[in-house]
């Protein structure tokens, strides 16, 4: 960042020159805040029959906020449990309100298995921003016990 | 992302002092609008899974301290709650400034939510305590303590916020060098005061309750997770030692060997430099661990992890 001192004449490009400069720096800085923060709900011993209000983790949105990834994380010796996280607005205890499950799912455990979600790249679901005061819900389900799973937004 | 300036000046061509105006209102608004945005918000989740009524206040207590020379503002808490009965669950949250904030939340059943926020300000530069407590036998099933923070990068970068009101050109300016020169000087200060302050800071909770064995958890990283500081703290019987530790390279390590379960004890903040990076990629991932030395169960150990 640096200005060119106008001296006697003052030439289009030297004053364009200065302008840009100063526009150019102020358009990083306004991307500069996007940084990400994570969110994370982990259940140990998840099973068929645990109670929703044991799997679910609320929050509300204290800003405008882009889920960047919807990440699954599952430990456990079997195979046969896919285990899913949703992200989904919520009002009180046990209610999804509106606005479609936003998830993904991770299956064939073996040990410790994980995905990621990109939400930006993705083009099989929209991307979702949580609106700031909003209440949203991420919740865990799945089709056999684990022994440990996590969701990360 | 580049941005346009709204007029561009040709040579040959006379400068009209309007065109000049222009730009310079346009620079005054992107400064403006950057200071508006210079806000970064986060949520922490505090789990309360396992507390018991009857636990130590240190156990029933949690130590929210924000790293030193950083500032944080808690813009709400949210207590959420799943417990058998119907008791009066309290949470006290007493900040820096010394002033306190109470929600109750009365529980309704193991599988139903009590719940209570509020939106209060809280001010901390230093150690936030908060504070669970029921009047009779209760046992949280499942509930969290839930803070959003709102931090301001200007403050937490030391650098003072500066504003930008230009002085506009006119037709009878006799010295349009020096005149420029004033205005797009006085205008650099702003944008390079904001360009310094980059300082946008998030917080992550860790704790495990009446553990013996090691925990661990993955911390995808992201854009702006470059740098990290982590305040440790212990409750457990005398003499019992918890390992905290960041797996990946260069990370932290810190012991704490606990002084009796009526004491929060702290391990002095640790700093590091983490991965930066993709957060689709695990092999940018931190790894937190919590190990207790063999033979002992620590009663509740935490850790705040934050990054800037």
């Amino acid at each position: 960042m640096s200005l060119t001192n106008f001296t006697g004449t003052v030439t289009a490009a030297a004053l364009n020159a200065n302008f840009d400069d100063k526009t150019s720096t102020l358009s990083t800085q306004a991307t500069q805040g996007q940084k990400d923060a994570n969110i994370t709900l982990q259940v140990v011993g998840l099973t068929t029959s645990t109670a929703l209000a044991l799997r679910v983790l609320d929050f509300t949105a204290p800003d405008d906020l882009e889920i960047r990834v919807i990440r699954v994380e599952v430990t456990d010796t079997g195979t046969g449990a896919t285990v899913t996280a949703t992200v989904a607005e919520s009002d009180g205890a046990d209610i999804t309100m509106v606005g479609g499950p936003y998830s993904q799912s991770v299956a064939g455990i073996n040990g410790t298995a994980r995905e990621t979600l990109d939400c930006r790249t993705v083009t099989t679901a929209r991307r979702m921003c949580l609106v700031r005061g909003v209440r949203y819900r991420l919740t865990l389900s799945t089709t056999a016990t684990v022994t440990s799973a996590t969701a990360i937004l | 992302m580049k941005a346009l300036i709204p007029r561009i000046f040709r040579t040959g061509g006379i400068v009209d002092g309007e065109d000049v105006n222009e730009n310079l209102r346009s620079l005054a608004r992107d400064i403006k609008r950057n200071n508006d945005r210079r806000y970064t918000y986060c949520t922490v989740s505090i789990p309360l899974d396992g507390m018991v009524d009857t636990d130590t206040e240190a156990e029933r207590q949690v130590y929210f301290g924000v790293p030193n020379l950083l500032q944080a503002e808690v813009v709400a808490v949210e207590l959420s709650i799943y417990a058998a009965g119907t008791e009066v669950w309290t949470l006290s949250v007493l900040d820096s400034d010394g002033r306190t904030e109470t929600l109750t939340a009365t529980s309704a059943g193991a599988t139903t939510e009590a719940y209570d926020s509020s939106s209060m300000p809280l001010q901390f530069s230093s150690t936030c305590v908060l504070t669970m407590s029921a009047p009779a036998a209760s046992t949280i099933t499942r509930g969290s303590i839930t803070l959003s923070l709102r931090s301001d990068r200007q403050v937490n970068d030391g650098n003072s916020r500066l504003d930008y009101e230009p002085a506009f050109v006119d037709a009878t300016t006799s010295t349009a060098g020096s005149v420029l020169d004033t205005q797009l000087q006085a205008a650099q200060l702003a944008v390079e005061s904001d360009d310094a302050n980059d300082w946008d800071i998030r917080v992550e909770c860790y704790l495990a309750r009446n553990f013996s064995t090691v925990q661990t958890w993955r911390s995808p990283s992201g854009n702006g997770r470059g740098e990290a500081a982590v305040n440790c703290f212990a409750v457990g019987t005398a003499a019992d030692e918890v390992d905290f530790a960041d797996g990946y390279a260069g990370g932290f390590a810190a012991n704490i060997v606990c002084s009796g379960t009526s004491a929060v004890d702290a391990a002095a903040t640790e700093y590091w430099t983490a991965a930066n990076g993709d957060p689709t990629d695990s092999g940018d991932d931190s790894i937190f661990t919590m190990t207790p030395t063999t033979g002992t169960a620590i009663s509740v150990a935490y850790m705040f992890v934050w990054w800037r």
